[in-house]
């Protein structure tokens, strides 16, 4: 039962930050140049899980390993050249195996 | 894609985009779900117990840090402060959500703020443009979102019962990192985006053994506010 109660609290925590913006109006005000420093959001959100999921375990710096920074290199330059998402698991996987074995 | 003005040919647009856009970052939510059951099953959590809580959060880093600060036995507000400080982000997310769907009722808005996560918010900067109705966009995002809450509440129970004996050399682990390298990489069209996610990556990393749960926050709010004013000082 307390375990429920946690998740709930957390719940409505978290349902309170998905619509602060959204009470607050924001939609209605925002222009180009709110717009443009929106945008700024995707990228620095990835950026700051990749760097995460690359460096950190469980909040302390690691080194990562080789396989798994060429992978995901190695992912995000084919997504970009070709600009298909499911490229990543096309390309990455195979690196990320490629190397795994041999390192 | 853009919008057109039949309303049948509009849904399955949407919906058959939709469908096609989430299918690449509902894969890596398999494994993410994967481990949460298993991590679910060793906090000795009943696995009605976490299925349910799993469905009231909808967000699976903050239900890994719950599970975690439960299982390490952290108070029970401690755990639910860890899980909200983690979702931290999801009020940038909402300013999006609120610019997408300005022109629905209040009480609309409410609803499609239910599922809101990383996902959601990444496919609707990269899809939404102009020629994109409301309703369009809608369907747009109902479609990703049923298809990453399915996803990862039916691998949940997966998880808790077998999340064990997953072989580490399948590289599950890399899925995720995969598939956000992967729209990062699509995401970098302005020099301020590159230097806002170099400075991102960077603070995320130096401050997180200090902030642990609030890095990924904080490190959003230096890479936006530096990325802003490189932005400023090319408009000027």
């Amino acid at each position: 039962m307390s375990v429920l109660v946690v998740f709930a609290a957390a719940a409505a925590g978290t349902y309170l930050l998905r619509i602060s913006m959204v009470v607050g109006g924001v939609g209605e005000r925002l222009d180009a140049r709110w717009s443009a420093r929106l945008a700024l959001v995707a990228p620095v959100m990835l950026s700051a899980i990749v760097a995460s999921s690359l460096f950190l375990a469980r909040s302390e710096p690691r080194v990562p390993a080789l396989a798994d920074i060429v992978a995901i290199l190695a992912s995000a330059m084919a997504v970009r050249r070709t600009g298909s998402i499911a490229v990543a698991f096309v390309v990455g996987f195979p690196v990320y195996w490629m190397l795994a074995a041999v390192t | 894609m853009t919008a057109t003005v039949l309303p049948g040919v509009q849904r399955q647009t949407a919906v058959g985009q939709g469908v096609r856009d989430i299918a690449p970052l509902a894969l890596p939510i398999i494994p993410f779900a994967i481990a949460i059951g298993a991590a679910t099953a060793a906090a000795g959590i009943p696995l009605f117990a976490g299925w349910l809580g799993a469905s009231l959060l909808l967000a699976g880093s903050a239900n890994l840090v719950l599970i975690d600060a439960l299982g390490s036995g952290d108070g029970l507000i401690a755990a639910a402060s860890a899980a909200i400080l983690v979702n931290a982000r999801f009020a940038l997310y909402s300013a999006g959500l609120a610019h997408w769907f300005v022109d629905l009722p209040l009480r609309r808005r409410l609803l499609l703020a239910i599922p809101l996560v990383d996902q959601q918010f990444l496919l609707g900067q990269q899809t939404f443009g102009e020629a994109h109705d409301v309703q369009w966009r809608v369907r747009y995002y109902v479609t990703i979102s049923m298809v990453l809450a399915t996803t990862f509440l039916a691998f949940i129970p997966v998880g808790y019962l077998i999340g064990n004996v997953v072989p580490t050399g399948v590289g599950l682990h890399m899925a995720g990192p995969l598939a956000f390298a992967g729209m990062l990489g699509g995401a970098l069209k302005r020099r301020a985006d590159l230097v806002a996610a170099a400075v991102a990556a960077l603070v995320v990393v130096a401050v997180s053994p200090v902030l642990t749960s609030a890095a990924l926050p904080a490190a959003a709010i230096a890479g936006v506010v530096v990325g802003s004013r490189v932005l400023g000082r090319e408009a000027s």
